[in-house]
């Protein structure tokens, strides 16, 4: 059964932009979804109509079966938001946050110090709970930022892109709580331009750009769409030529390419056929070469695939 | 409202946090009041003690009308109790005492003012005042001024009986000196003529407010907006980091979060105002009154509205930094306008017109009249101003935000 639906939802800003350009998706209760893209892919501003923050230009969405636009407050008792900043009081401890905002989401008095302290115990700050939180760590913020999206035991939970500015282990620990609570049975609406998170966490993505939703699917039916090709970054050692991408892309096999942040991508039918052409480019172009690795397809390359780009372009 | 106040309350708290901030908002309005009571204590009147002025008296006349002016008017039964008469037998003094603060004026009748107000010479009576004593030493220029007035009118008038006698000569011309000294006192008691002003504008056994309770009024009412800007600031710094939006994502009404916000600012400045007024009561001796239920409501009146100008600023502001900027001039403008900083008494009348267009002076005014022993009756214009003012600005505070945060 739908938990969330969403039909031919749409967000035009003042100006003309599209943000979200007729999306239709749906989540299935107990499953975690993930919405992958670039930053300016209109995840946010998804998140943000279906928190009822933000009124859909066209269409609908539904939550519980109650109208984002016509039925806001009952869409709001059943889900719960991280947004992506930490908006939290930094001059109140977290259990004060969660005191405050267990108010504001209804948890009724004599329920409260024990989910306050159950919550405590998920995200791992039980005897830190005092402490202000301006002196606590980034990874330490978003955990208690989480734990207030759950006070109010929601059927849906909203993160969007909940692990910015987090180190390696917080942004582990994050994962694993969440994926328990899935596991619990939470249904989870989990944005982000991680490739990484959203392939740990979500059995099913769909992946935006630029306002629409250009594939969904499981994971693995997304990588069937790049088909049985081979992605082959190569970690380049100085800056290559302009014409790079073009001789690139002219090795009979290969199928995309692109360059950002000092890689090189290439997809191909087959990776250890062409990789010998594709190095021979970059020493021609007197290119260094720092390191090669041939694997099989990921999201990452789904999203190369179907739009030419890489995820954190 | 359980809400709102959770919110109103949450405000409260976090404010408070800010130790350095939240002391000198309620810490400097009381320094304030002590450094600017002390400064300019010489110009008002104590509350606690009677009005008393020492007056320096020279005579250098000693004719009938100085005698007239010293034992009939300034010892008469009226201004015996409020002046404390000290002769001198030169100018200089009576101006030294003057200068060394044991008079709060100087009084010289100069030599031949009998006679040039029974002629049709020029005369005049000389005012010294203590520059840290205007009010005192404006009350004695007032009784030499309607002294001079009285007698040169009445002088006048004899001067024009005599000649009338003397050309029909019913009276020989030298009695007519010895009938004029004698006529001028006796056609009417001066002393009854004779009022400081100050008399007439206060009731009968009230207590004048002192330096220290005006500026507990005016810098506690001051200050009061500086709180309510500061928590209405709360409001752009909730958007800043987000919180605001978390509270509307929250299974609550818009109205309710706006209501609790517009509450933390209202508490805040209650909290603020009462501390000035227990405080001052106590450690200054500052007499807020005896009407318990007008000092209540003219409270209640003054926060409300200044907190509802809080709300108006906190909504017409774009930044934090705007806030921390505009919200101080603003106070500091609208207490300047009000008299707030000195009090504008002699000033020209259209000063005393536009300075009720600020709400402080509406303040100082309730205040003033509950300190001089005035009753709830009498504060109604100032409470009513007050709370409509209040209304307006919350008003308007209240639909400006709303429209600034109709994200869905």
């Amino acid at each position: 059964m739908s938990l969330v639906r969403m039909e031919k939802l749409s967000k035009t800003f003042e100006g003309g932009r599209k943000a979200v350009d007729e999306v239709s998706l749906s989540i299935e209760e107990g499953e975690a979804f993930g919405l992958l893209g670039p930053n300016g892919a209109g995840k946010t501003t998804m998140v943000l109509m279906l928190s009822c923050l933000l009124r859909p230009t066209t269409g609908d969405a539904w939550v519980d079966n109650a109208s984002v636009i016509q039925n806001s407050l009952r869409v709001r008792r059943a889900i719960g938001v991280v947004p992506q900043e930490i908006a939290l009081y930094p001059t109140l401890s977290a259990r004060e946050n969660l005191e405050f905002w267990s108010v504001m989401y209804d948890v009724p008095s004599r329920e409260r110090k024990s989910r306050i302290e159950e919550l405590l115990v998920v995200v791992g700050l039980a005897d830190r709970q005092n402490e202000r939180i301006d002196r606590y760590s980034g990874g330490m913020k978003r955990r208690v930022n989480i734990a207030v999206g759950l006070l109010g035991r929601p059927k849906l939970l909203i993160l969007d892109e909940p692990t910015v500015g987090v180190d390696p282990q917080s942004r582990n620990s994050i994962l694993e709580t969440l994926k328990e609570l899935n596991g619990q049975g939470l249904t989870l609406l989990y944005t982000s331009h991680y490739m990484e998170e959203v392939e740990f966490l979500c059995p099913r993505v769909a992946i935006m750009d630029q306002g629409r939703v250009i594939a969904h699917g499981t994971q693995e039916e997304l990588r069937l769409l790049v088909g049985e090709q081979d992605a082959i970054t190569i970690q380049l050692g100085s800056v290559p030529p302009d014409d790079i991408l073009d001789k690139v892309h002219a090795i009979e096999g290969v199928s995309a390419a692109h360059h950002s942040e000092g890689d090189l991508t290439v997809l191909s039918n087959s990776g250890r056929r062409v990789l010998p052409a594709v190095l021979d480019k970059l020493f021609d172009a007197e290119v260094k070469v720092r390191s090669v690795a041939v694997r099989e397809p990921n999201l990452e390359s789904v999203f190369l695939h179907l739009t030419g780009k890489e995820l954190r372009d | 409202m359980r809400k709102a106040l959770a919110i109103a309350w949450k405000d409260l708290v976090v404010l408070s946090r800010d130790f350095v901030s939240f002391i000198l908002l309620l810490a400097m309005p009381l320094l304030l009041i002590l450094v600017l009571g002390t400064a300019f204590g010489g110009m008002f009147v104590s509350n606690t003690a009677p009005f008393q002025i020492t007056l320096a008296f020279v005579d250098q006349d000693n004719g009938e009308m100085s005698r007239l002016l010293r034992d009939e008017v300034l010892q008469g039964p009226d201004l015996k109790e409020m002046i404390r008469l000290h002769t001198f037998a030169s100018p200089d003094d009576a101006r030294q005492a003057v200068r060394a603060g044991s008079a709060a004026a100087a009084l010289i009748v100069p030599s031949g003012f009998s006679q040039a107000v029974m002629g049709e010479s020029k005369t005049q009576l000389e005012v010294l005042a203590n520059p840290d004593s205007t009010i005192k030493a404006g009350a004695i220029r007032s009784i030499a001024e309607a002294f001079t007035t009285e007698v040169m009118a009445r002088g006048a008038m004899v001067r024009l009986t005599l000649a009338e006698l003397l050309s029909r000569n019913l009276i020989q011309p030298q009695e007519a000196a010895a009938a004029a000294a004698r006529w001028v006192p006796e056609l009417q008691s001066l002393q009854s003529q004779i009022r400081i002003q100050r008399e007439q504008e206060v009731a009968p056994g009230a207590q004048l407010p002192g330096a220290m309770a005006y500026y507990s009024i005016s810098m506690g009412v001051m200050y009061v907006l500086f709180a309510a800007n500061t928590a209405g600031g709360s409001i752009l710094t909730e958007r800043r980091t987000r919180t605001l939006l978390r509270l509307f994502s929250a299974p609550l009404e818009r109205r309710t979060v706006l209501v609790g916000k517009l509450l933390g600012v209202f508490l805040l400045a209650l909290v603020q105002f009462l501390l000035v007024v227990a405080f001052t009561a106590l450690a200054y001796r500052v007499s807020w009154g005896s009407s318990i239920p007008g000092l209540a409501l003219m409270i209640l009146a003054t926060v409300f509205c200044l907190a509802g100008l809080g709300a108006l600023l906190a909504s017409l502001y774009r930044s934090e930094s705007q806030a921390a900027a505009i919200g101080p001039a603003v106070a500091l403008l609208l207490t300047f306008l009000a008299g707030g900083m000195w009090v504008f008494t002699g000033g020209p009348q259209w000063l005393d017109i536009l300075s009720h267009v600020s709400p402080v002076r509406w303040s100082i005014d309730g205040f003033l009249t509950l300190m001089s022993g005035g009753s709830l009756a009498q504060i109604l214009l100032p409470i009513g101003v007050l709370l409509g003012l209040g209304a307006v600005f919350f008003g308007i505070g209240f639909l400006r935000i709303r429209k600034s945060y109709d994200v869905a």
